[in-house]
């Protein structure tokens, strides 16, 4: 059995060439992710497939939450976790139809209403951001802060995960919102020390009396199969 | 584009496939969703490229597997009922699309096409004849179609056509659909 975790690592390919999926999965792992979603818009899907494979059964072993961005095909093929939904992606609703309850459902959010939004089309946890200005995806909107993350937090039942620029020197403010838990690409892939960084994520993260009373949802990791 | 999908299935085309590379996932959901709603179902299949869960939630009737694309496997396993086709550009390709269990190829480009310069040389309607000999499933003849080459696939053996230019570029569809028709025996 596994929760959501409170640290997820997101493997892009788009921002660095220096490692693949599976190394950053295996980076995930070493480095104490709880989390690894996969986010590549450009492989074909028999690539992807093949590759979101290699990556489920790795972090199947590892006890590691395995969630593919925007493809929720590819999940059903390859036995993935759960998948993370932006807004121009499936919607959260539609993509639970096709996946059952005990896949993990994860929505992107920009606002409280969205938050609020995607809680009620019954996803298990929201992506909240961007919380600081970031070079890892186009953004056209603007940097959300920690008070408005602080408010989400408050306000949204499902766990929320902050993403955006965040890194081990804005750690502190994030997690001093008693947020449930963070995401990072940048901060770490650009590290020179990858794993050292994603270490002392874990342990700012973890460090913060958590205990706002959200209800994380205990999911199968072993088990998760249409 | 919902317009030009509704007047090809009133007059007759088989089958219409999205191949949306760049549209995100939600927008292409809703073009399904919308064309689906558009076309005479009885008349037209609606096929979409590589996505399987589109296909499920659209409930539409086959997809479509390009380069490096969703396996057969998956199509039967999660789209019950739906057709699985499968882009090939060589005999050896065909052969293992087949092989593979897919429901019938697409292949091509047949004549020249400006979409697939890049891709060198078409493969001519020899090759065409000679896919068409060695494979069972059926063959649609993709690249540079109009209703004078269409019929030509046909002699050489393909089960049917697949246009895009020369039916986007038309400003009247029923005319069009009718040289194919006459090129064609029927669509």
């Amino acid at each position: 059995m596994n929760k959501i975790g409170r640290l997820c690592l997101i493997t892009d390919t788009a921002i660095q060439k220096n490692y693949s999926h599976l190394q950053i999965a295996k980076m995930a792992v070493k480095g104490g992710a709880d989390i690894l979603q996969l986010r590549d818009k450009t492989l074909p899907t028999g690539k992807l497939i093949d590759i979101s494979k290699k990556i489920a059964a790795f972090c199947r072993e590892h006890k590691v939450l395995f969630i593919v961005n925007d493809r929720v095909d590819v999940v059903m093929a390859s036995g993935a976790d759960g998948v993370h939904l932006g807004n121009e992606d499936i919607p959260v609703k539609d993509a639970r139809g096709l996946l059952g309850s005990r896949k993990i459902i994860g929505g992107t959010a920009h606002s409280l209403k969205e938050a609020l939004l995607r809680q009620n089309e019954g996803a298990d946890y929201v992506g909240f951001g961007h919380i600081y200005p970031t070079k890892s995806k186009f953004k056209p909107e603007k940097a959300k802060g920690t008070n408005m993350l602080s408010e989400v937090v408050k306000k949204v039942k499902i766990p929320v995960i902050a993403i955006g620029g965040i890194s081990l020197s804005n750690i502190d403010d994030v997690a001093g919102t008693n947020v449930h838990g963070i995401a990072v690409i940048g901060s770490v892939l650009r590290s020179p020390e990858p794993v050292k960084t994603l270490k002392e994520l874990k342990k700012k993260i973890t460090g913060y009396n958590y205990g706002s009373g959200q209800q994380i949802k205990e999911v199968c990791v072993n088990n998760c199969r249409i | 584009m919902l317009r030009k999908a509704a007047s090809l299935s009133k007059y007759g085309v088989a089958a219409i496939q999205l191949r949306e590379k760049q549209m995100p996932a939600g927008e292409l959901l809703r073009l399904a969703l919308d064309i689906r709603k558009k076309v005479n179902r009885k008349v037209t299949k609606i096929i979409v490229n590589d996505r399987i869960d589109i296909a499920m939630l659209a409930g539409l009737s086959g997809v479509h597997s390009v380069t490096d694309g969703i396996s057969a496997d998956y199509i039967r396993k999660f789209c019950r009922g739906m057709i699985s086709g499968k882009s090939v550009h060589s005999l050896k390709e065909a052969l293992h699309a087949e092989k593979a269990g897919y429901d019938y190829v697409l292949y091509g480009p047949v004549f020249r096409t400006p979409a697939k310069v890049k891709y060198g040389k078409p493969q001519g309607l020899r090759k065409l004849n000679e896919v068409c000999s060695r494979i069972e499933i059926p063959v649609i003849a993709v690249g540079g179609i109009n209703p004078a080459r269409a019929k030509k696939c046909i002699d050489a053996g393909a089960h049917g056509v697949a246009a895009i230019r020369d039916l986007f570029n038309t400003s009247n569809i029923k005319a069009k659909l009718s040289e194919y028709k006459i090129a064609l025996g029927e669509l």
